[in-house]
């Protein structure tokens, strides 16, 4: 699963694949047309037309009458029209992936992803410069993607020129605009079509382009709008723009926005703020400023969710954006009218008090924030066996949190490296135990034993928790006594020896599910569900979050990365199947609870 | 169901394991989990070894109490259904005469006559998923490019 094919063969099939262009443009003819995005111009290069009705109008407003080279061409074609066919994948079906990323064909010179929204092939030569969409027919394309065509290989495009696309909306007046993020169903596009009908500038209300240098700048890519059917009748002035009314049961409404809103299609601006919405129901919508951590979660975790290969750079970016500009939540009302007035008031804001530039931050006090008073005693417990390599990078990991009121208990569960003496070293007060060899959940649960605190944690000794984990999961946690365990997902970060750098891999929503150190426990958790069993070397994750789910203990899911899982080769569950991880051995306890309870 | 037809583990498809005298399954394809116990699980271990079906009924009818033809009617039953999950497939790659171990079945097994015959029961379970947490299996056509005939594994972002 884990091997990366060399970037001479990744080059290799690219190059097949792009013959494959070649002939199917003998075949059906090219067509080209030119496009200026985010300063640089692009060329799409048609075999035959059958996909150009798909791929353009979204893009129709960034035309430009044919160009010198390009600084891209994208190579498009569908094996169907142009009696083409295709070559067949040189990778296992197992190393397709819910978002697309094709592991071990991705390097810094080829990208390469299939979408299954599109059956679609793209695939990117970061050296040459030239794109590759391949489809089968073009009936595989929902009409609803014409909104937001080619948007990964864009976003490789873009990231390259130090651009990052991100899910988000944006909306302008003449003294710059705002980003509107979030995941899907909050609120971004009611809030940027209720705005371009009242007159203000409109960049997207899906995808946008951002840029950090010289100042936080924001691009429009696609000039279409898309709603959800129940939505349209909210909107009866931009129905006559909808291009799929007979499909409306099945699919959003899409509208391509130009020509008609020619003058309101703002092509870049300046950024002056970021904005989450959250649907409030109440009648007026209003503004509140928000904390830049629970923005960037806001803005990452869905873009990154959605763009295969995006990591640590995105990640990087956008935390760089949202530390730079004013975050607020928009917190939208019913009334669908007042949203554009409640915006123009924040941009009047921005201007005369200078927001921007000031270092308000925090959102206003109250409403059940955790303030210093109030933290609770986090025990956060650490099992070690043969980590001495990285027990100073945990511990500085843990500090690094920002929590004051913790405890730290390392258990060495019977290492035979230099463990207890980097421990006993350490320049902090640290819980030491140690015991036999028993396993990690023997060590776990020793940990469990001695914690003093309300709520308990677990990192192993070779993860680490993002910025701001610990506070932002115990908010999740005090916020509602009825929450015993609250957990996210988890970020793969594989080794890279030649940088000597861990890279993200993968998506972390596709992540296994049940990392112990992606959650915050509360102690009674363990008193309702019992113990890790110390007789699974594996698979004790899993058996204890199926035991918790069979006794209805409540646990959140958030759609957050909470753990960094960093993969060198010496990680316990690093190259172990199916049988070794122990799921069977899972499957059988659980069947053996099932017929005790019966 | 002819006594010689002989089938082997449809692996890497299934992956198995006989614990405390069960045997567990999953279909990684379907991603549904089996169980199998007593007489079954017997069953399960006499096809690992690669005995025809003949053989088995031979072997299960030393062991069990019970008559010839009820014993040889379950167990055809139970192969068709182990065939039908697609959890054993027909092996035309071994030569005929049986290559059981009987030695090492007996030891784990009972004496002659020693229990009763119960009838044995392939138990699945189909919700089970989450204990499967292996990457998402796709459909790929001929050619091994996903097929927009195969169900997509996500819906509309």
């Amino acid at each position: 699963m884990d091997t990366i094919e060399s970037v001479e063969e990744q080059a290799a099939f690219f190059q097949s694949v792009r013959d494959r262009y070649l002939e199917a443009k003998t075949s059906a003819g090219e067509i080209n047309s030119y496009y200026r995005i985010c300063d640089t111009t692009v060329c799409l290069s048609f075999a035959g037309e059958a996909l150009i009705s798909h791929i353009t109008p979204a893009l129709s407003h960034l035309r430009i009458t044919e160009a010198g080279a390009p600084d891209l061409t994208i190579c498009l074609w569908d094996s169907h029209s142009t009696k083409t066919s295709m070559i067949p994948p040189p990778w296992k079906r197992d190393r397709y992936t819910y978002r697309g990323d094709i592991w071990g064909y991705n390097s810094n010179r080829i990208k390469t992803a299939f979408h299954w929204i599109e059956f679609s092939l793209n695939m990117l030569d970061m050296e040459t410069n030239t794109g590759l969409f391949w489809v089968e027919h073009t009936q595989s394309l929902p009409f609803w993607v014409n909104a937001s065509p080619l948007r990964t290989l864009l976003h490789w495009w873009l990231e390259k020129n130090d651009c990052q696309l991100v899910h988000a909306a944006a909306i302008g007046t003449k003294d710059g605009a705002v980003l509107i993020t979030g995941k899907g169903g909050i609120g971004k596009s009611s809030t940027a079509l209720s705005c371009l009908k009242s007159g203000l500038f409109y960049l997207g209300d899906d995808f946008v382009v951002t840029r950090l240098k010289p100042e936080p700048f924001v691009y429009g890519l696609y000039n279409s709008a898309k709603l959800n059917a129940d939505h349209v009748m909210n909107f009866p002035e931009f129905s006559r723009f909808i291009s799929n009314s007979e499909d409306l049961k099945d699919e959003k409404a899409v509208m391509f926005l130009y020509p008609e809103f020619s003058e309101q299609l703002a092509a870049a601006m300046p950024l002056k703020a970021i904005i989450v919405p959250r649907i409030t129901g109440e009648g007026k919508s209003r503004v509140t400023q928000a904390y830049p951590e629970d923005i960037l979660r806001a803005a990452s975790f869905t873009t990154m969710t959605l763009l295969p290969g995006s990591g640590i750079k995105t990640y990087e970016f956008l935390s760089q954006l949202s530390s730079r500009l004013p975050c607020f939540t928009l917190e939208l009302g019913r009334d669908l009218a007042h949203i554009p007035a409640t915006v123009s008031h924040l941009f009047e804001t921005l201007v005369h008090e200078n927001v921007a530039e000031t270092s308000v931050r925090c959102p206003d006090a109250g409403e059940s924030q955790v303030t210093p008073r109030t933290w609770p005693f986090v025990s956060v417990i650490v099992p070690v066996f043969n980590g001495e390599r990285f027990i100073r990078k945990a511990v500085e990991n843990i500090l690094s949190q920002d929590y004051p009121s913790l405890e730290i208990i390392m258990i060495n569960d019977g290492s035979t490296d230099k463990t207890e003496e980097i421990i006993k070293e350490l320049p902090l007060e640290i819980r030491y135990l140690s015991q036999k060899h028993f396993g990690p959940s023997a060590a776990r649960n020793r940990g469990i034993n001695e914690a003093m605190g309300e709520y308990i944690a677990f990192l192993d000794v070779d993860d680490l928790w993002p910025k701001e984990n610990l506070r932002m999961l115990l908010k999740e946690l005090s916020q509602d006594r009825d929450i015993d365990v609250v957990h996210g997902y988890a970020q793969l970060a594989h080794y890279n020896p030649v940088t000597d750098t861990y890279e993200y891999r993968g998506n972390p929503a596709e992540s296994f599910p049940y990392y112990i150190g992606a959650a915050l426990y509360r102690r009674t958790a363990f008193t309702k569900v019992g113990l890790f069993d110390p007789t699974l070397h594996y698979g004790e994750d899993t058996d204890w979050f199926t035991r918790a789910k069979e006794l209805n203990v409540t646990i959140k899911r958030l759609e957050d990365v909470t753990l960094i899982v960093r993969r060198h080769g010496k990680n316990m569950t690093c190259g172990k199947n199916v049988v070794e991880l122990n799921q069977l051995r899972v499957f059988k306890k659980t069947l053996d609870r099932i017929r005790a309870r019966e | 169901m002819t006594e010689l037809l002989r089938f082997r583990i449809n692996v890497p498809k299934v992956i198995h394991e006989t614990i405390e005298g069960e045997t567990v399954l999953v279909n990684l394809d379907s991603g549904n989990y089996y169980s199998l116990d007593g007489v079954g699980a017997d069953v399960w271990g006499l096809l690992e070894q690669g005995a025809h079906v003949g053989g088995i009924i031979e072997w299960i009818a030393d062991r069990y109490k019970g008559e010839r033809t009820d014993i040889e009617k379950a167990l055809c039953q139970l192969i068709e259904e182990l065939k039908r999950e697609e959890l054993i497939v027909p092996d035309e790659t071994r030569g005929s005469g049986n290559v059981v171990d009987r030695d090492g079945l007996s030891k784990v097994s009972p004496g002659l006559h020693t229990a009763m015959f119960v009838p044995p029961a392939l138990n699945k379970y189909t919700d089970m998923q989450d204990l499967l947490l292996l990457d998402p299996i796709h459909d790929v056509d001929e050619t091994g490019w996903p097929s927009t005939k195969a169900d997509s594994p996500i819906s509309e972002k």
